[in-house]
């Protein structure tokens, strides 16, 4: 029973590498043929009644119209307005702000316990006392969490946080003339991406209400 | 096919974004597999196309619970077996091998006298072997069955099976196998009567 339970999962091309040479010692291959034959068989059986039952080429246009007229009907899924990515950007930001000022305390003391411990392992006189880099001080630190929040890099300088946009997506160096172009890493491309959607949606829009309305208009 | 997994995925992100679009996309891409999958358990075609829609409005609703654990359209088939089994009970139908209409009976046996007459030394030939095989599959248990067909018919992997069923690989190797065992019995039963 095993070995027969082995060749069907054979006949489906799902067992593994192990399993095929289990079956190729314990089996008799000429008696199982007749089983694999009578799956065939059916396989081919079962192929045909679907075909009989299949809708014609007419029933399946028939049935997409309905369904692209069920859908039209339905309410919107995304419940954002039409600067739909604007406002999540802004969102965002809000929400950078507010974790850092729940946060700097208790990060900032962290902060300086391990620029404590840096300064003992360095054994760097200079360096007695809590540390704060710049970027510390600006109360800009490393979070991984989901809200998109990144800290500054090592070496990075006057970072603030209006200019630290998530990860991936062009930065501005508030020391430098203008914006630095990154890489976009895969966070980034789906920020990207979802401006292009919200690009194309808006453009789909009748033409007075196409205008994106600036942050300062937005409504939650 | 990674390719096409990925295409889903990003037409499944346009979708949720608020782009109904993608969806029709979704529904070209797929309504044929999910109306062929709906005959298996209703017969008259109109149904067939209302089941079939109702299954896609649902998709489209649900569409912000899909979280890509699993593939679209394993997903999507699942939703699809949910849509049509609720659709019979609704109905208050018993499955199909107890619903044969005058017409279809007639052409069975019509069939089956042009394949005796054809072949006269096969046990079971041509049309024979396909209406055995209906009453076969009908006469399987569910999980047998719809294991069996979403491999027979749909050609799903046992991975994607499992997805659709909500269950181990292994429990949808045991159940293709057993669903195989249980038609050889009944056949060799039906060749004997």
């Amino acid at each position: 029973m095993d070995n027969k339970k082995l060749l069907s999962a054979l006949y489906d091309g799902e067992l593994t590498e192990v399993e095929e040479h289990q079956l190729l010692r314990q089996a008799d291959v000429a008696s199982s043929s007749k089983d694999w034959m009578f799956w065939q068989e059916i396989r081919l059986a079962g192929k045909a009644i679907e075909a009989e039952r299949r809708l014609s080429p007419k029933q399946h246009q028939l049935l997409y119209e309905r369904v692209q007229h069920a859908i039209a009907g339905e309410a919107q899924l995304a419940v954002e307005p039409a600067f739909g990515y604007r406002h999540r950007l802004q969102q965002n930001l809000v929400d950078i702000r507010s974790k850092v000022a729940s946060n700097v305390l208790p990060l900032g003391a962290m902060a300086a316990m391990l620029a404590l411990a840096v300064s003992l392992v360095n054994l760097n006189p200079a360096q007695n006392g809590p540390v704060t880099t710049p970027a510390v001080a600006q109360g800009v630190v490393q979070n991984d969490t989901n809200g998109g929040f990144i800290g500054s890099t090592p070496g990075t300088e006057n970072v603030t946080l209006a200019s630290k946009l998530p990860s991936g997506m062009m930065a501005t160096n508030a020391g430098t003339a203008g914006p630095e172009l990154k890489a976009l890493d895969e966070e980034g491309k789906q920020r990207l991406r979802a401006y292009l959607y919200e690009h194309d949606r808006m453009n789909q829009l009748p033409g007075n209400s196409r205008f994106v309305k600036y942050p300062s208009t937005i409504s939650k | 096919m990674n390719s096409e997994i990925d295409s889903d995925k990003r037409l499944v992100e346009r979708v949720k974004r608020g782009d109904k679009r993608a969806f029709d996309v979704l529904v070209l891409k797929y309504q044929h597999r999910i109306a062929n999958l709906i005959t298996r358990y209703v017969r008259d075609q109109d149904e067939v196309l209302d089941v079939t829609q109702e299954v896609f409005v649902k998709a489209y609703r649900a569409m912000n619970n899909f979280r890509g654990d699993a593939q679209f359209y394993t997903w999507l088939y699942r939703i699809a077996i949910n849509t049509a089994k609720n659709f019979l009970v609704a109905k208050s139908r018993r499955p199909p091998d107890t619903d044969i209409d005058v017409d279809e009976r007639e052409f069975s046996e019509q069939s089956v006298v042009i394949s005796e007459e054809s072949n006269p030394e096969d046990q079971l030939s041509g049309e024979q072997l396909k209406q055995v095989l209906q009453r076969a599959l009908e006469d399987l248990p569910e999980e047998l069955r719809v294991a069996l067909m979403l491999r027979e018919f749909d050609g799903l992997s046992y991975d994607e099976i499992a997805q659709v069923m909500d269950c181990p690989v292994g429990t949808v190797r045991s159940r293709i196998f057993r669903g195989r065992e249980s038609i050889e019995k009944s056949i060799a039963k039906m060749e004997s009567d």
